[in-house]
């Protein structure tokens, strides 16, 4: 992408460009261009990176939770299968009553 | 969901609170807004053939705002921790963080509200120039922002006090917050230096 920025530079094919005021609004119309070109896409990827390790998390403790249940070696709170509405429940999460919990509901 | 629809899924999780989700697809979307303003406002700055702010235009209160921009890092910090009491199960340590990040969060805008009648007193309004222009939108819209998070946290508030507190709510609602805490550093290097 720099590549395609800077054969622009060299053909100074914008009229905006080209016209500008100064050099330092000419870079700031380049500079400017790349970030918005950037920013979406870092935005797109943040939010799948982040919802694809909540999934792995939340995945990683079903596993969990299932190789507890199948040996039998449910022991306190803090070992019950999720629920489905945060991950990492604190010990007590479910008892509490909150909103949207079996209790709280 | 409904108890019916519960019934016919039950394998149904949710891996991320709906509330959560939506706030983040929420600030995600206001970030591309805030970009485009920060992009048209340094080529605004950069086109101007005269000095920047230009002149006969009040000087923006840069100092001042340092301290209000102090105050809004502090009141995320503080949201933080309440947040983080919340989801360890803690919940008889939220209430003071929560309250004390909101009462913070009101002193920012308030303050800012303080700051706009002083400028417009001195002359520097939407119409004054571009640089009154940019300057009322951008921080308008910030501050826009900070109201609605604020009443989100008031939502957060009301919901701990009464008992019926869900980790969605909580969860958007500090994301939100976070967001408005971060983008703030940002907007006042672009605007006020």
């Amino acid at each position: 992408m720099f590549g395609v920025l800077l054969a622009a530079e060299s053909a100074a094919a914008c009229p905006v460009c080209f016209q500008s005021a100064n050099d330092e609004n000419r870079t700031a119309f380049m500079l400017m261009t790349g970030f918005l070109t950037v920013l979406p896409l870092l935005l797109i990827g943040f939010a799948i990176r982040w919802y694809v390790r909540r999934v792995k998390e939340f995945e990683k403790q079903n596993r969990a939770h299932q190789r507890a249940a199948r040996r039998g070696t449910f022991t306190g709170k803090a070992q019950r299968p999720a629920q489905g509405r945060v991950l990492n429940a604190p010990e007590g999460y479910f008892e509490r009553g909150y909103a949207g919990t079996p209790r709280g509901r | 969901m409904t108890t019916r629809a519960r019934t016919a899924h039950p394998e149904r999780q949710q891996v991320v609170p709906h509330g959560v989700f939506a706030m983040v697809i929420f600030v995600l979307c206001e970030s591309m807004f805030f970009g485009g303003l920060i992009s048209a406002h340094t080529i605004a700055e950069t086109s101007s053939l005269t000095a920047w702010p230009p002149p006969g235009q009040p000087r923006l209160p840069a100092e001042a705002t340092l301290i209000n921009t102090c105050a809004l890092l502090v009141s995320g910090g503080l949201l933080g921790v309440a947040h983080r009491h919340f989801l360890r199960g803690l919940r008889f340590k939220v209430k003071l963080p929560l309250t004390a990040a909101i009462a913070l969060g009101t002193f920012f805008v308030a303050f800012q509200g303080y700051e706009w009648v002083q400028l417009i007193g001195e002359g520097l309004t939407l119409t004054s120039s571009t640089h009154g222009g940019f300057f009322y939108l951008i921080v308008g819209a910030h501050g826009m922002h900070a109201l609605a998070a604020l009443v989100a946290l008031y939502f957060v508030y009301r919901g701990l006090s009464t008992g019926k507190l869900g980790a969605g709510l909580f969860g958007g609602a500090a994301i939100f917050w976070y967001w408005v805490v971060i983008m703030w550093p940002i907007l006042y290097w672009k605007v006020y230096l």
